[in-house]
């Protein structure tokens, strides 16, 4: 049974959650972009282009300490590992295409080896997701709907919300999800069949908001018989070497682990890396299998497209459209993957 | 009023004139992607790829960045150093970046034929986006710009809109100070060299700020940084061979972590480097998508490059650059 909550009773929602002992992580504006922020007294956004930088780095931040380590007159000693944290985390207001993006990380931090760090993050996480929803969604740059996704893509969440004006209609996945409409109490109510159907009409009406599409059919058989093709050259001629469309996207989870010393401690942390970054692939002879940006970019496209499917078995982009819109020299993803079947044409 | 079409075919005109003549190896100029409502750069190689070219207040991106790529590129052992010439399309302030690169010796006068586009104010693509929020995503195709005085009327797939250009004009072409490009070959537009004084009130608030309040600002702005490079990969003026901030050998200057003491560090010593060389184009603020006014650090070193040592960058290539100089009259006791 569709629940339904009004657009002025979240923010006591949430008081509540936050007395369960709930991290929230929500939408926040600020100067003029959308960021996922650890949520105090404040009201988060409830109507909001998709966020600059993912909803992944709640799960995998950005930069994660590992371990401290124990010094003693130069000598590495000991090393002691942070304390997990065991309170539940709420991400309140995520976009689908960001849900079905985790699986994605799901998959690779529990593949042939089980990342603690991620997965107990994972574990204790509960998910809310809004439906996407005119005016501000979708984006110009989105095309979930050619890569198995939807507006309202329920995957990876434990409750979906759809914004039909003054109220959210509640959708309740999981057992997580009943649990916060139990919490919720009395500030859920039922949902009559009327905003119901309003709640279908408005993923419908932003669904056929999308403009982009792509045609995954033949994308592998391209790309597959296209790697030495002349065609990677040509697009990635303008490309400046940047790690936006990396580290801005939803499935990318690159890492490189280093030791530093700060005022005399030590520790061992992990940081997001970037394929289109030059010493990204660099050898400790000094060779670099990818030394210059075509083998870069075309790295990048693979991964999304070919090599994730193998390796995991779903594909590496939700179609969230970070990449084209961010690029400041406007290497647009479908127009690339579209190129290269064409060449093999 | 300007014609955009106008200007577009003279640009086409004279690259096809130098890549049939063979004068240039390529041309670098913009082209309208069939998506995006903004330009993107090009090249064009051969005489029929002219066709392409395009020009709009949406030719944006600093392309001077190319011709510093190409300058770089060095023969194989034994063969003889590359001599060819680029073309290239500039505006009036990208044209700036030349002298500057001309003052560093990184692109000699032989190698780069200009065409210099007398131009107004170029827009900013996120006042666009705003603008054309009511259009929509369908028809946010085919975008065209046409100068109708004191608008700009925006005709799309299926429709047009005017908008004011005062509300889509880029920040940095609010302090403007050159209206036709200070070298080129080719001018494309008629029009003078205008001087707008530039009295930096933008960056008054920042300054009159306490230390104290003005690193909280720093602080929060930093915080969001995500050391994707962009500012620096945009700019054409960080050419260095290997950038400090991916030295990895002997040791690194800035760690790899993603906080504020780091983020900082590396914004920082960036703003230094590009003191009295820096001119302005703002791609580097453009292109960062956590929106970080990094125009603000390089204005105020522009300021004090200008109050305290008399120098503005990329005027003029006989002038030696601002660090390679000496001045006995040079202000600060403590330094000579």
């Amino acid at each position: 049974m569709a629940k339904m909550i009004k657009k002025d009773k979240v923010r006591e929602l949430l008081d509540k959650l936050a007395n369960e002992k709930f991290d929230i992580f929500a939408p926040i504006g600020e100067d003029g972009i959308t960021l996922y922020r650890k949520l105090g007294a404040e009201t988060p956004l409830l109507n909001f282009q998709n966020s600059s930088k993912p909803p992944k780095e709640i799960f995998f931040p950005q930069t994660e300490k590992m371990f401290d380590i124990t010094v003693e007159n130069h000598r590495l000693v000991g090393a002691t590992e942070p304390p997990m944290a065991s309170n539940p985390i709420l991400l309140f207001g995520a976009r689908p295409c960001d849900m079905r993006a985790m699986k994605v990380l799901d998959a690779l931090f529990t593949w042939d080896y089980t990342d603690p760090y991620y997965v107990n993050k994972r574990e204790r996480s509960t998910v809310i997701s809004f439906a996407c929803t005119l005016p501000d969604m979708p984006r110009e740059s989105c095309f979930c709907t050619s890569v198995g996704g939807a507006t309202d893509s329920r995957e990876g969440a434990d409750m979906l919300w759809t914004d039909i004006g003054s109220e959210f209609v509640v959708e309740s996945l999981t057992d997580k999800g009943g649990k916060i409409l139990e919490l919720g109490g009395n500030l859920f109510t039922e949902a009559t069949p009327d905003m119901q159907a309003k709640a279908k009409q408005v993923s419908q009406e932003a669904t056929e908001a999308i403009s982009r599409k792509l045609d995954t059919e033949g994308v592998k058989e391209a790309l597959e018989a296209t790697f030495d093709n002349a065609y990677w050259d040509e697009f990635s001629a303008r490309c400046l070497g940047c790690g936006i469309c990396t580290l801005l996207c939803p499935t990318c989870h690159c890492f490189d682990i280093n030791d530093l010393v700060v005022e005399g401690k030590a520790s061992r942390e992990r940081t997001w890396d970037s394929c289109q970054f030059t010493y990204y692939t660099i050898h400790a002879s000094n060779h670099n299998p990818r030394p210059v940006k075509k083998h870069r970019q075309r790295n990048r496209i693979y991964h999304k497209f070919l090599y994730s499917e193998k390796n995991l078995g779903l594909l590496g982009c939700v179609g969230c459209g970070r990449c084209i819109y961010g690029c400041p020299v406007n290497i647009d993803i479908i127009e690339v993957v579209e190129g290269a079947k064409e060449v093999l044409k | 009023m300007i014609d955009f079409k106008a200007l577009e075919a003279e640009i086409k005109a004279t690259a096809k004139k130098w890549l049939e003549s063979g004068e240039v190896k390529f041309v670098i100029g913009y082209e309208k992607s069939p998506e995006s409502p903004i330009a993107r750069p090009f090249f064009a190689h051969t005489p029929e790829d002219t066709e392409k070219l395009y020009w709009g207040p949406d030719c944006i991106n600093n392309l001077t960045l190319y011709l510093v790529e190409e300058m770089k590129k060095k023969p194989k052992k034994g063969q003889p150093p590359f001599t060819h010439a680029v073309g290239i399309v500039v505006k009036p302030c990208d044209s700036r970046t030349i002298v500057e690169l001309m003052k560093e010796h990184m692109v000699p006068r032989e190698r780069v034929k200009i065409i210099g586009v007398i131009s107004e104010e170029s827009i900013n693509p996120d006042k666009l986006y705003l603008a054309l929020k009511n259009v929509p995503a369908s028809q946010r195709r085919n975008i065209r710009f046409h100068d109708a005085g004191e608008n700009f009327r925006i005709t799309y797939q299926g429709g047009e809109l005017s908008v004011p250009k005062k509300e889509l004009e880029a920040d940095k072409c609010k302090v403007c100070v050159v209206h036709k490009a200070v070298i080129a070959d080719v001018f494309v537009g008629t029009g003078e060299i205008e001087f707008k004084p530039d009295d930096f009130s933008d960056i008054k608030e920042l300054e009159e700020m306490s230390e104290e309040e003005r690193w909280k600002y720093w602080e929060q702005q930093m915080s969001r940084c995500v050391r994707c490079y962009a500012c620096r990969d945009a700019c054409p003026l960080c050419y260095c061979e290997e950038c400090v901030f991916d030295r990895e050998k002997p040791y690194r200057w800035v760690e790899k972590s993603v906080q504020v003491r780091e983020n900082s560090f590396y914004h920082l010593v960036r703003a230094m480097h590009l003191a009295g060389r820096c001119i302005d184009c703002g791609e580097c603020q453009r292109v960062c998508p956590m929106e970080i006014p990094i125009r603000q650090l390089n204005r105020f070193l522009i300021k004090k490059a200008k109050d305290r040592f008399k120098v503005f960058s990329g005027m003029n290539a006989e002038e030696k650059p601002m660090f390679g100089t000496y001045d006995l009259d040079d202000p600060g006791e403590e330094i000579k």
